[in-house]
């Protein structure tokens, strides 16, 4: 059958069709297929790459960020995925982590291990020593781990802890679950960072680690006083039984004041300022940064239970 | 957050496959070697480079393998010196 369109053109009869155009037609397909899949695999390989590792990254970067260290991410690693040699950067990063293909799980140990040290504590971390300071970050990595559910791997951080300075990784997992790491040790350490202008001395690690596993020793938790009455939190303390540090920011202390005097007629007292090397109540000035930005006065009232015979430092 | 680590820099992490010619490049701009390459943890020879975990080339240029426990001490190498 010939279709007529126009005069001057008619289109191919099933014959030619058949025995000319189509094996043209697949041929020139099959070149552009063969074409994508030489010069486009790696393309689509690469994207694919990044495409299942981003994901993890903002992941962890997150989680770190929101559940382990609240207030003290305070910068995230600027993280390239690096498809071609080309792109490579030409500055000398911090490091390169190579991750072999269909394996992209395998990041996940990596950034347990080194997102902690590259989000936070940049500066004050060199007022720890070096024992406390591996056992802090050993500490921080299991936190992350189990919160991304990664259990296996977050429990090589906690025991090769553990067997390398045992105690001194327990003293800072009794200080991150009283919640005593930001509130206090923390805060502490930027105090003593300024005071010394960023010029550590080894003088000036020995007595803030010495501090830091005092701390450690005294059986208290935190309690951060809000905007609710004050003896909600004296009977709730109360019924712990615990030793406590008060923690209050700006128009709260005047609350932290009450539940003190409150818990000091119920037999609680003051520890001495002898027994912890500082004054008690502390009272400073806490600086937020972004959005919140400014400063507000802060008091922290250590106090222990009359009952409770491990209250001594 | 406290006043101090404001003025923190962020660092820079690549990651890539481990390719001959990526692997050779982060060597070449540490200034390492690109021959008999080996953990500067646990110095197991890397014969295969898709065992090459990291390269750290800050101050002392680390090769980590793909050990848990290597990743671990280098990180702890990382941290004596201080202000990473």
């Amino acid at each position: 059958m010939r279709l007529i369109i126009f005069p001057f053109f008619e289109l191919p009869s099933q014959e030619v069709f058949n025995g000319i155009i189509f094996p043209i037609i697949v041929i020139i397909i099959t070149a552009i297929l063969t074409g994508i899949f030489i010069f486009g695999r790696r393309r689509i390989s690469n994207w694919w790459f990044g495409r299942k590792i981003n994901p993890k990254i903002k992941q962890a970067c997150d989680t770190y960020q929101q559940y382990i260290l609240p207030e003290y991410v305070t910068t995230k690693p600027k993280i390239e995925i690096v498809e071609e040699k080309s792109k490579m950067p030409a500055q000398i990063p911090f490091g390169y982590i190579f991750i072999p293909k269909g394996q992209e799980e395998l990041i996940w140990d990596t950034l347990i291990a080194y997102l902690p040290i590259n989000c936070s504590l940049k500066r004050v971390r060199v007022l720890f020593d070096q024992s406390l300071r591996e056992s802090l970050f050993d500490l921080l990595s299991y936190q992350l781990g189990m919160k991304l559910g990664k259990d296996e791997i977050a429990v090589v951080f906690r025991d090769s802890s553990l067997a390398k300075h045992k105690d001194d990784y327990e003293a800072m997992e009794r200080i991150y679950s009283d919640g005593k790491l930001t509130t206090i040790v923390l805060m502490e350490a930027s105090i003593r960072f300024k005071r010394t202008g960023g010029n550590i001395t080894t003088s000036d690690v020995d007595e803030f680690s010495r501090l830091v596993r005092k701390i450690a020793m005294i059986n208290a938790i935190v309690v951060r006083i809000g905007k609710q009455n004050p003896t909600s939190y004296s009977e709730e303390i109360l019924k712990s039984g615990r030793n406590v540090i008060l923690l209050a920011r700006g128009a709260n202390i005047l609350g932290a004041v009450d539940v003190k005097n409150q818990l000091i007629e119920k037999g609680y007292e003051l520890y001495s300022p002898d027994e912890l090397e500082f004054p008690n109540p502390e009272i400073g000035t806490w600086r937020f940064e972004g959005e919140r930005k400014g400063e507000k006065p802060f008091m922290r009232i250590w106090l222990k239970s009359k009952e409770t015979t491990n209250g001594k430092p | 957050m406290i006043e101090l680590e404001k003025t923190e820099e962020e660092v820079q992490i690549i990651i890539a496959r481990p390719e001959k010619e990526k692997i050779e490049a982060a060597l070449e701009k540490t200034g390492m070697s690109k021959q008999d390459l080996h953990c500067s943890i646990c110095n197991k020879p890397i014969t295969d480079i898709e065992q090459i975990r990291a390269i750290f080339p800050y101050h002392s240029a680390l090769i980590c393998c793909d050990n848990i426990e290597c990743l671990i001490a280098c990180r702890n190498k990382l941290l004596a010196e201080s202000n990473i």
